[in-house]
């Protein structure tokens, strides 16, 4: 893993592929979303405030949050330049999030998203949000672009709840995906109904669950708040990245090393067996913006 | 001859009831438990779930319950204004056994409140006992809620006649320097890496017909896994090591002990129809010292 601490205006300059790609993605997104090397840049955004004490999200430390952490990803000026890289007009954007009961992605994220595209130029009633009802939602039927958005968490099956699990529900019987502790779960991002279309990966970790106990898995017992986002174009690299923090975060509560059990394989298998990204830190170009304290990584 | 046929009338004559007692405890479980408890009121119908419906209950937490075998799961909630809602869901494991692994995979810190074993966290009971696996949960937690928890624990702790037991194959680790929190019972080989990583793949020939525990062993500076698994002949265990070494780290075909990269040791020895494995320890004469004690699961 390579990484970076960048103040507020200092950007890390990759080389013109960065431009080139750029304009490779938005002419054929496939192309560029099968590449699997060069490295995968994914930003690591925090903010002290992001979480109230009450443990509300603070939703205007979000909306700055997820400008920034754009803004750095595609090296722009602004966080409207940043979504116009990806997102056009006429595009109909399926906002994939994850409304698990405990802890659900943050409803003051999905607006932040929602009024970006709007700026962009995307008609609202051509954005939709949505998370078990994908099927037989008619934008994400008729999508064109999509933006994953999930909380990571621990799970007694798949050992993370990750961008690349949160693909699941775009399968009519998601046990059929179970297999192997959830092992290919990359598979379901080669269906018609999402392959190529991603365009910005958001794994929330503002109040992650690092321990599971229990049938529904969740305690509060074992969440803390780290006030983070991790964003980036590739899921895995995504993945990854938050699955060293929940590790580093169970050895230090723990005091020593506590797999995940089953281990979150499908992450590094999305990689090696099915190509989506890259799963390996030393693939990944990791970018640390916010403050340090309890990064653990 | 009267001793006999004394005896024999004596087992005709309970065996009925024992039946009779089991079944009739699993019948009238919930409906031991209170609808209502301390101002909160369950007043709607229970919800039963089986193999296929508890996916939609849980998501992929059924596959925890599954990989143990269990008949159906009943929620039932309770309400009161201006308190969480307290959700109540009891698992009929298939075993006792099953009862404990399921337990034992799903929890943190294990106490003795309840059941068996217990954890009690913030918002949440959790237990086992004879064939049931209980949750309770209360999220967030108020001192109103966590009373009304306590209780419905209780009564359904004693509601529930037979402890069960531990899995017999438990019995057979050696207790030398066990840490016994860290004991994992599964038949299912996704629980192999549950102490660290040995395989992605059922390199042991893992089924619902054998049975398994994994453990952690602590003596001063000196740690280790210790994986036994019981099959059901001898000949099953010669198979599932050829395929383990042959997957694993062939070296073991001609040492019972190596050391691995990481620098640490690992090792196995087949024991009658035992596997025992050594993983991840930290000298070559700690894995030694396991093995001597396991080689009494025989005696």
């Amino acid at each position: 893993m390579k990484s970076r601490e960048i103040t507020r205006r200092e950007f890390i300059k990759t080389s013109a592929l960065t431009t080139a790609s750029t304009a490779l993605f938005m002419n054929s997104p496939e192309k560029l979303f099968a590449q699997t090397k060069p490295k995968s840049r994914v930003v690591l955004i925090r903010d002290e405030n992001a979480v109230l004490p009450s443990g509300k999200t603070n939703s205007e430390v979000i909306h700055k949050m997820i400008d920034e952490a754009v803004k750095i990803l595609f090296e722009t000026k602004d966080p409207q330049s940043a979504w116009k890289k990806i997102i056009k007009p006429e595009d109909v954007v399926g906002i994939k999030t994850n409304v698990w009961n405990y802890l659900r992605t943050p409803l003051e994220l999905e607006s932040a998203i929602k009024k970006r595209l709007m700026e962009v130029g995307v008609k609202e009633e051509n954005i939709g949000i949505n998370d078990r009802g994908v099927l037989r939602d008619p934008i994400f039927q008729k999508a064109t672009t999509l933006i994953n958005a999930r909380p990571m968490r621990t799970h007694h099956w798949s050992g993370v709840g990750s961008l690349v699990k949160n693909y699941i529900m775009f399968v009519p019987n998601p046990s059929d995906y179970h297999d192997d502790s959830c092992a290919d779960l990359a598979v379901i991002w080669k269906l018609p109904i999402v392959k190529g279309k991603t365009r910005l990966n958001i794994l929330v970790m503002l109040t992650p669950l690092f321990h599971s106990v229990g049938p529904h898995g969740f305690s509060p017992e074992y969440v803390w708040q780290y006030k983070g986002l991790i964003v980036g174009i590739d899921p895995v690299a995504c993945d990854a990245v938050g699955l060293k923090i929940i590790e580093a975060k169970r050895k230090e509560f723990f005091g020593e090393d506590k797999p995940l059990s089953p281990p979150a394989k499908h992450i590094q298998l999305s990689d090696l067996r099915h190509k989506l990204g890259n799963a390996d830190m030393k693939n990944i170009e990791l970018i640390f913006s916010g403050f340090a304290e309890g990064r653990l990584i | 001859m009267i001793i006999r046929t004394a005896v024999l009338t004596f087992y005709l004559l309970s065996f009925p009831f024992e039946i009779n007692l089991h079944a009739q405890v699993e019948t009238d479980l919930m409906n031991q438990i209170p609808k209502e408890i301390n101002g909160w009121i369950s007043d709607n119908d229970d919800r039963i779930f089986n193999e296929e419906t508890l996916f939609d209950y849980i998501d992929g937490g059924a596959e925890l319950f599954i990989s143990f075998g269990f008949s159906k799961a009943v929620n039932r909630t309770y309400y009161r204004n201006n308190q969480p809602d307290i959700i109540v869901d009891v698992f009929y494991m298939n075993s006792s056994s099953n009862a404990f692994g399921a337990f034992s995979h799903s929890v943190g810190k294990i106490g003795n409140d309840f059941g068996m074993q217990s954890q009690t966290a913030e918002g949440a009971i959790l237990f086992w006992k004879g064939k049931f696996y209980i949750s309770i949960l209360a999220y967030p937690e108020t001192n109103e809620s966590k009373k009304a928890i306590e209780q419905i624990a209780q009564k359904i702790s004693d509601a529930i006649i037979d402890n069960g037991e531990f899995p017999l194959v438990i019995s057979k680790l050696p207790k030398d320097n066990l840490v016994n929190e860290s004991i994992r019972y599964f038949r299912h080989y996704v629980w192999l890496n549950s102490h660290g990583f040995i395989s992605n793949e059922n390199i042991l020939n893992i089924s619902q017909e054998t049975e398994c525990v994994i453990a952690q062993y602590s003596k001063g500076s000196s740690d280790a896994n210790l994986l036994l698994i019981e099959y059901k002949t001898s000949e099953e265990a010669e198979l599932a090591i050829e395929k383990f070494i042959n997957g694993y780290d062939k070296r073991l075909a001609a040492k019972n002990i190596i050391e691995r990269n990481d620098n640490l040791w690992g090792g196995i020895q087949k024991l009658g129809r035992y596997f025992v494995g050594v993983f991840n320890c930290s000298s070559e004469k700690f894995a030694n010292e396991l093995f001597s004690l396991a080689r009494q699961i025989n005696n």
